[in-house]
């Protein structure tokens, strides 16, 4: 794995990496990557993959009206918040 | 470790506590003062509720005194894991980005037990978020093993099971994604049962892998996991995953013929053990294979028929397991991005994508970063098919060896772990032996099965070990009768 290979992934992630952290975590992807290499061994010819352990048939509920999360418990959540609002850092650049 | 002899187990003191031996009050005092003592050895907790645990008590005995029937966990103190929500109370996940959490409603499990008459003691500590093997990548600083403070008491739900085997507790809730049950189960000494997925509803849990995580029990006692489990079971619309699974555990156990066996008798007669032979022998600590075949022994002894099975795909469950697991919590922690909750970096001009990348970076440990960064990479163009698709293709061989070997037994058997409880530090440098260890209980949460770590049989003096019984899908009922059988020989 490549400087930049790890870059590409820590920014897909919107992870910040520490500089003293990247050798030990490639170093550690790598080791982990290869040993988990012993999987191409399988045959999985014609195998459907296995999402979740149990068929889920109707996960809807009914369209009805039911009590929630107080607004106010969950406005408290909230990092930052202009009243009513959640605060959210700016998501557009000024000319966008 | 205190003084006076713990309750090991949860019935009992419901029972006390119904026929007004005790009150609830006393009964939580005496835990609130067990795990204080605990915690100065183990680190078991990340918050004492003594104030609501108190409150909690006094009111059921108030509701008691006025003549109301005792529920069945009437005043049953309870440790409940830090990634399970509980209202106004901190629920850290053991990550510094949830440092100061507190959720605003309570986990169904929890709520459910709470209402059968436990109360929560205490937030037990953990692997950030889930994510470890022995409860040492945790914000509030390591777990130790009760049974020996030098060593880990495994993980991630390594507090849960410090609590139970220090004895400040009877009775702790935990969380099983690869074997978090299960393997702290076995390193202290305890039981530890992850039932089948959607048997327990995840609703208030802090996910992490979703196709595999599952709420579990660790306690003494295997009829107080089925009074528990009676307690949690039972399909909760907030979880479309939970399944319609009936009270009956506790029934169906105390109608088994384990029940009420005496010395001679053979209580698991008819019943067949398969022993999955890619899980024994080479890569298996000493005393780890002693102590299995040992109970694997008694079992023949109990009436049991004990045979070798294969499940070929098992030595492959480990490399899939980790890279599903890492793939969905690299989706599933992607919420974390500094709004709600958690920790939040830098200022709103920086820009959202600055704020979030500097939030996570602060906010994850390393065992997180190393487990979003796996995920990102397998669920990543160009890697996807060949890690993350293969990753889910191994996963449905795995689960159909593991069908094709029920065909011929009733129940399946490997070690929990390959070792015994290590050292503090000895892994925390070294992932890829961490997860190693996690290759018998992985096959559980893949398939969806239910599992079971029992102590095994080890001489006295020794570290425990445990020896792990699969069942079919809904055959949990099963591993309880084997383990009360077990623990009654």
């Amino acid at each position: 794995m490549t400087d930049a290979e790890l870059d590409h992934l820590a920014e897909l992630a919107r992870l910040q990496l520490e500089d003293d952290e990247r050798d030990a975590l490639r170093a550690d992807l790598e080791r982990v990557l290869t040993h988990f290499e012993t999987m191409q061994a399988v045959d999985v010819e014609g195998l459907e993959p296995m999402l979740r352990p149990v068929h889920v048939d109707d996960p809807l509920r009914d369209d009805v009206v039911r009590p929630g999360l107080d607004p106010e418990a969950a406005r408290a959540l909230a990092r930052a918040r202009d009243g009513d609002f959640l605060r959210v850092p700016r998501t557009a650049a000024d000319d966008g | 470790m205190p003084a006076a002899d713990p309750p090991r187990r949860a019935t009992d003191v419901a029972a006390a506590v119904a026929d007004g031996r005790t009150s609830a009050r006393a009964e939580v005092d005496a835990a609130l003062a067990r795990a204080d003592a605990l915690q100065a050895t183990t680190n078991a907790f990340t918050d004492l509720l003594g104030e609501r645990a108190r409150a909690a008590a006094d009111a059921l005995d108030a509701r008691l005194a006025a003549g109301e029937a005792a529920p069945p966990l009437a005043g049953v103190p309870i440790a409940v894991k830090a990634n399970l929500a509980v209202a106004g109370v901190r629920t850290s996940a053991g990550a510094a980005i949830l440092r100061d959490y507190v959720p605003p409603e309570t986990a169904t499990v929890v709520a459910r037990l709470e209402a059968a008459g436990a109360i929560p003691i205490a937030m037990a500590n953990l692997d950030a978020f889930g994510m470890g093997s022995s409860s040492e990548a945790s914000v509030h600083g390591p777990v130790r093993n009760p049974v020996d403070p030098a060593r880990v008491a495994g993980g991630s739900s390594g507090g849960s099971a410090a609590a139970v085997a220090g004895g400040a507790v009877p009775l702790a809730v935990g969380t099983d994604t690869g074997g978090s049950v299960r393997q702290p189960a076995a390193f202290t000494g305890v039981l530890g049962v992850k039932p089948t997925y959607g048997t327990l509803s995840r609703s208030g849990v802090i996910a992490y892998a979703s196709s595999l995580d599952q709420v579990g029990l660790l306690a003494h006692d295997a009829n107080d996991l089925a009074v528990a489990l009676d307690a949690m079971v039972g399909r909760d619309p907030r979880d479309a995953t939970s399944l319609d699974v009936p009270a009956v555990f506790a029934r169906d156990l105390r109608t088994s013929p384990a029940a009420d066996a005496g010395a001679g008798d053979a209580p698991l007669a008819g019943l067949r053990v398969g022993r999955v032979v890619e899980t024994f022998g080479e890569g298996n600590a000493a005393e780890v294979e002693a102590a299995t075949a040992a109970t694997l022994a008694r079992l023949e002894v109990l009436g049991a028929e004990v045979r070798d099975v294969a499940v070929p795909a098992a030595p492959a469950a480990l490399a899939a397991y980790y890279l599903i697991a890492s793939a969905e919590a690299s989706s599933n922690l992607a919420r974390y991005d500094g709004t709600i909750a958690g920790v939040r970096v830098g200022e709103d001009g920086d820009g959202q994508v600055a704020v979030t990348t500097a939030s996570r970076g602060a906010g994850f440990g390393r065992e997180v970063r190393r487990r979003i960064l796996m995920g990102t990479f397998a669920l990543s163009a160009g890697h996807v098919d060949a890690w993350y698709a293969r990753a889910l293709q191994v996963r449905r061989k795995v689960s159909d060896d593991l069908t094709a070997a029920f065909g011929h037994v009733d129940l399946l058997a490997t070690p929990t772990a390959p070792g015994v409880a290590y050292p503090l530090g000895a892994r925390v440098d070294d992932p890829l032996a961490m997860y190693l260890g996690d290759a018998d209980t992985v096959l559980a949460n893949l398939a969806g099965l239910g599992a079971i770590s029992v102590p095994a049989d080890v001489p006295g003096g020794a570290l425990p070990v445990g020896l792990q019984l699969l069942a079919p899908p809904l055959g949990d009922g099963r591993l309880l009768q084997v383990a009360a059988a077990l623990q009654r020989a």
